[in-house]
């Protein structure tokens, strides 16, 4: 039997949630002194950092699951997290060029964060190509399961980038050191739209484990009318 | 003054194609689903059908 399909309440948190952080981003953050308002960006492309990065950790635990105990759910739960991972993934790569031209003057610099940055990406899109180009279901499984578990190297590595070397990057502004930090109203902001941004992410989670399940639903009724 | 407000045409952008993005793959996630709960339907009235 197929899990239930995510209600509408869920659906309804994460608006409201998103709803409220562009009132707080538009209306309660305050400018940038240097930057203006562009700097709103930052809004849109820290949280989508932190759910992409995130979400690579989900696939590093259902593969690990997956491994471990050759549970369907945490291949279903590593195959999901992939798939909305990259759609965050993809958001970080389109508003930090659009961020990055007012303010360094070019739309894109290969120093070591946005580089590995754009190998997480790629990271995401050969996960995904994998398991779609592999026919036999637990084959797939296993040797995504593989790939998720050694990808998920990159992703510490991303996050310390910018305090290992010297990067066109900002420096990290939240645990980066005496020096660094936002002012109140931005960092409340900021943190808020992460939540906001969990929430979906954990909603199209959810949505993704449900088609997942249904998928199999129909392949075992598939195979009974078959056999019948 | 003018040049900072001329840099609103990139938060615009940036925004709106976030929002894009989700709406896009929130629209393809739910036609996937429609598809597959409509097979499950089919496959149920088969099965119903051959029981009777």
């Amino acid at each position: 039997m197929a899990s239930r399909r995510p209600g509408m309440f869920h659906l309804g948190l994460t608006a409201v949630w998103i709803l409220s952080a562009l009132y707080l981003i538009f209306l309660y953050a305050p400018s940038e002194m240097a930057q203006g308002d562009v700097y709103r960006i930052m809004y849109m492309h820290v949280p989508s950092a932190w759910t992409a990065l995130s979400a690579y950790f989900v696939i590093f635990l259902g593969s690990a699951g997956y491994l471990m105990t050759r549970s369907q759910f945490a291949d279903d739960l590593a195959a999901a997290a992939g798939e909305v991972g990259f759609v965050f993934c993809s958001c970080v790569l389109v508003t930090g060029p659009l961020w990055a031209k007012p303010v360094w003057g070019v739309w894109w610099v290969w120093d070591a964060r946005l580089t590995l940055t754009f190998v997480l990406w790629l990271l995401y899109v050969s996960y995904l190509m994998l398991r779609s180009f592999i026919v036999n279901p637990a084959r797939a499984a296993l040797l995504s399961a593989v790939v998720g578990i050694i990808g998920f190297v990159d992703v510490p590595i991303d996050y310390m980038a910018i305090r290992w070397w010297r990067t066109q990057h900002p420096q990290p502004v939240i645990m980066g050191g005496p020096n660094s930090g936002l002012p109140h109203a931005m960092l409340l902001t900021l943190l808020f739209t992460w939540g906001a941004f969990l929430c979906l992410f954990i909603y199209f989670l959810r949505q993704r484990l449900w088609l997942a399940a249904m998928r199999r639903e129909v392949t075992a009724l598939r195979r009974n009318l078959v056999a019948a | 003054m003018e040049a900072l407000t001329a840099n609103n045409n990139y938060l615009f952008v940036a925004f709106s194609l976030v929002w894009v993005i989700f709406m896009v793959y929130s629209f393809t996630l739910s036609r996937r689903q429609e598809r597959i709960s409509r097979d499950l339907e089919d496959l149920k009235q088969s099965r119903g059908a051959r029981q009777v």
